[in-house]
């Protein structure tokens, strides 16, 4: 019996992959695909930062192991998920690398080279490589050259390496120190960071955190005045508030006074006071941070990336539900290899898949009577499961903040004269929702 | 949150080895019993309890192993319950019936207190199946037993209500043709007939119903083993009679009109109307035992036993974490009943992980096709599990989630079972 019931969940998995994967990867006609079928190759958990919000530097053991991350390992699993891509001629959407910061292992800029070169000649290739880097590499000149020279050559193959860098700012730099407390960015570390992300188009994509949340209103003015110095364009910059569940209730009163502020600050001083370019920009274009309340979305239940992506714990092939939520127990189960080769998948966690990839975030209990569902940027799995011990019950904590962050919007947009204009601006999907909450919100204020 | 019921641990050892148990027997459980015996005697569980769940405690029920053996301590407890639990008037626990003699003070002293008493008897049906799947004798001795117990307390105040737990592997399912089955409901018909003849109190009463059987949960259950398990029903309900499915199935619809907002009613109360208490705090009383690391190894050891997909170490380890509260701490309490009452109140997330896996296994063959066609069929099945046959315990144990659902549940309701159910319904 025990036998049979593997193979069946074995069966399941397959299924699942086959569907939802393999056969987007393989099609040629990208645009049947309901959203983005991408790869991420979570590599590892080695990273010169110990940031104080980051789930790796508290967690990564639990997450990724240390003893499955050797370097001969990485690479010769890297080498099996290639051959296997082309072998069954598919190439995903895009590749992602994620690991502590990719571009301080050498093993990690290598799989990555691997990957350009595996797809060089392909007819069918990666759109293209993202992988998000703290920038450690800046302090090395060398390991700079090397990372120009890589990205050149990703434009040469076609499948561009798009970098996303994760700093958080100098107001907020406590928040995100080396391990070795020697090294500090400084001036001219940023200067190089900042020139650096100019000549390559790169956005920053700082984390908005509890700690130091009072510094965010000078931390926005500093960005700002790089990006100005730098001829970067004031919008590259990717904002996420860190969902996890110490927010204190202070701590959120200062994230509505900065939501309040980066909306003002973007109608009068990138807009002009126009109205129609501010709630076009806010609600289509715009940061994140503001924007992530109101996506139409595409598709996915979810909206954070998760069910764009099959995410692969490279050390030991391991099918995760994510980078957050890759602690043993959520394993969905592990590729399998035969004389060196990738030939099936074996199932461990099979019964997660549907209710990972499937789910709407609106679903989960709690939200499913909540007054800002279908508004809300919703929680974090990794997160959820870490505070709470489910992966789906969300942090009160964390709805309060999003409570907040959808109420100071819409107060704020009053407080300027936009509101009447801005149902116009939101995606249709979301408007119904946007006016009963603006109205609850506004006559209770009234 | 207020609970207004307990689940207390009261016995470690079992003098059984019943074959579906989900409690392995392990050498270390000799330890575990005593341990449990000094906190009924020195009253620290009680205390404990109270910690977990307040004084609003109006049921206890005595879970473990089998408490006939600890009856006279927890006779002689009763008073200290009714001190720290001034609502308490209802106590249950089951039995393998194996004794009277304990039982039968214990019923008159809850009787003298004001205490209604439910008693719960495991009895499989004839002895072709409970002599092989409990003791041999056990289709005699155990009614026998319950016979004793009615007729010795015919003057009691309290009410007494008597139900049979009758469970089946899928093994004694496969085994039982029309004539089996008619015998398995003709001896339930007997023995409730010769205690109910038996019984001069009209303050208790024999629970007829309570022999429809149940299957054993949990199961690395397979695509096969569901339509065994259809077939069974099939066959049940040929011979006029109903399985434990079918009466959930009746009372599916009878709560139609409320079960939408009310999904807590539908299911267990587990971590939601009451609190099970051990040395610390548990989901219910098939978590007891998990917090024993001697116990965990050796049932780990022989997992083919548990019956569970992922039993190891590390879903121990999330269940120790997150589902054990501790008593002393008021914020992992709150925690857990944030979690739990999620589980219980909402049912959306339940109903669509349910569709989607449902789907995924009609995709290959693993459940009905009918699933992939009839999407109100799909709904009202996972509507019906989501809410009769959903463990938060044995979804944690397979899924690492309470509110993931394993395949093994669907599979084994969903090749035919269901729609056995749902046409004696029709």
């Amino acid at each position: 019996m025990t036998e049979e019931f593997k193979k069946e969940n074995d069966a399941v998995a397959e299924s699942f992959i086959k569907r939802y994967f393999i056969d987007p990867w393989k099609s040629d006609d990208r645009k049947v695909w309901e959203h983005s079928r991408n790869f991420e190759v979570f590599f590892g958990t080695k990273c010169p930062f110990g940031c104080k919000y980051c789930y790796l530097n508290r967690k990564g053991d639990d997450l990724y192991p240390t003893d499955i991350q050797r370097d001969d390992v990485l690479i010769a699993n890297m080498a099996k998920v290639l051959e296997w891509m082309k072998r069954e001629n598919m190439a995903p959407k895009g590749f992602l690398f994620f690991s502590g910061e990719p571009f301080v292992q050498e093993a990690c800029m290598k799989a990555i080279d691997m990957t350009l070169d595996a797809f060089a000649e392909s007819e069918k290739k990666p759109e293209q490589i993202t992988v998000p880097t703290g920038f450690g590499f800046m302090f090395y000149p060398e390991m700079v050259e090397r990372v120009e020279k890589l990205m050149e050559k990703s434009r040469r193959v076609g499948i561009p390496i798009h970098l996303s860098a994760s700093i958080d700012g100098k107001h907020c730099e406590p928040n995100r120190p080396f391990k070795d407390q020697t090294i500090k960015r400084d001036d001219e570390f940023y200067d190089k960071a900042f020139s650096f992300m100019a000549k390559w188009k790169i956005g920053a994509h700082p984390m908005i955190y509890s700690d130091l949340i009072e510094n965010w209103k000078d931390n926005w003015k500093w960005f700002q005045e790089k990006f100005l110095k730098h001829g970067i364009p004031f919008y590259k910059i990717y904002l996420l508030e860190v969902r996890n569940a110490e927010w204190s209730p202070d701590q959120i009163g200062r994230f509505s006074e900065f939501i309040d502020f980066l909306i003002e600050w973007t109608y009068e001083k990138v807009f002009n006071k126009n109205a129609d370019h501010t709630l076009d920009f806010i609600f289509n274009h715009g940061f994140n941070l503001l924007r992530n309340s109101f996506l139409e979305g595409d598709g996915r239940g979810m909206k954070c990336a998760l069910q764009d992506y099959m995410f692969l714990r490279l050390g030991d092939l391991a099918w995760v539900p994510c980078h957050r939520t890759s602690y043993d127990q959520f394993i969905f189960g592990r590729f399998i290899e035969k004389n060196g080769k990738i030939d099936g998948f074996s199932s461990d966690n099979s019964d997660l898949i549907p209710a990972i990839y499937s789910m709407k975030g609106e679903d989960m209990p709690y939200c499913e009577n909540c007054a800002i569902r279908d508004l809300c940027v919703q929680g974090c799995l990794g997160s959820q499961y870490e505070a709470t011990g489910d992966l789906f019950s969300p942090i009160p904590t964390v709805c309060e903040l999003e409570h907040v962050k959808v109420f100071t919007i819409i107060k704020t947009l009053k407080r300027l004269g936009l509101i009447d204009k801005a149902t116009a601006y939101i995606p249709e999907n979301r408007r119904k929702a946007f006016k009963r909450v603006s109205d609850m919100v506004l006559n209770t204020v009234n | 949150m207020q609970f207004t019921g307990l689940e207390i641990m009261v016995a470690g050892t079992c003098p059984l080895n019943c074959s579906y148990c989900y409690i392995p027997k392990t050498p270390g459980m000799d330890r575990i019993h005593r341990d449990v015996l000094v906190s009924l005697e020195d009253e620290s569980v009680f205390k404990r309890a109270f910690n977990l769940a307040g004084g609003g405690i109006e049921n206890i029920g005595f879970w473990g192993t089998e408490p006939a053996i600890v009856m006279d301590v927890l006779t002689d407890k009763i008073p200290t319950m009714k001190r720290i639990f001034p609502l308490l008037r209802h106590i249950s626990f089951s039995t393998s019936g194996i004794a009277a003699d304990p039982i039968i003070p214990f019923v008159k002293a809850a009787s003298r207190s004001g205490i209604n008493v439910n008693i719960q008897v495991s009895l499989d049906g004839p002895d072709f199946i409970s002599d092989v799947n409990r003791f041999s004798g056990a289709a005699d001795i155990v009614p026998n037993n319950v016979k004793k117990i009615v007729s010795a307390l015919k003057d009691i105040q309290a009410k007494l209500v008597i139900n049979w737990k009758p469970t089946l592997t899928l093994q004694n399912m496969k085994e039982m043709d029309d004539s089996k089955i008619r015998e398995y409901f003709d001896f339930f018909k007997r023995v409730n007939t010769e205690i109910i003849s038996a019984n001069k109190n009209p303050n208790i009463r024999i629970a007829e119903h309570s022999a429809a059987p149940t299957p054993m949960l949990p199961g690395k259950y397979t695509a096969l083993d569901g339509v065994a398990f259809a077939e069974f029903i099939r066959r049940v309900h040929a011979t006029g009679n109903r399985t434990a499915h079918t009466i959930k199935m009746i009372d599916f619809f009878r709560r139609t009109a409320e079960f939408k907002n009310d999904k807590k009613r539908m299911m267990c109360g587990a971590g939601n109307s009451f609190m099970a208490v051990g040395g610390r705090g548990f989901i219910c009383h098939r978590s007891f035992f998990f917090d024993d690391d001697d116990y965990v190894d050796a049932a780990i050891a022989g997992t083919d036993e548990w019956l569970v997909a992922k039993l190891n170490r590390k879903t121990v380890e999330m269940l120790r974490k997150w589902y054990m509260p501790d008593p002393d701490d008021k914020g992992d309490i709150e925690r857990y009943l944030h979690v739990m009452e999620g589980f219980h109140r909402f049912n959306k997330l339940a109903v669509s992980n349910i569709e989607a896996a449902t789907l995924e296994l009609a995709m290959v063959g693993q459940v009905d096709r009918e699933f992939l066609d009839d999407p109100v069929y799909l709904r009202l099945f996972a509507l019906f599990m989501s809410t009769a046959s959903n463990c938060p315990f044995e979804n944690i144990l397979n899924t690492s989630s309470a509110n993931v659902m394993p395949f093994s549940m669907i599979r084994f309701h969903g090749n035919g079972a269901f729609r056995e159910v749902i046409k004696t319904i029709r």
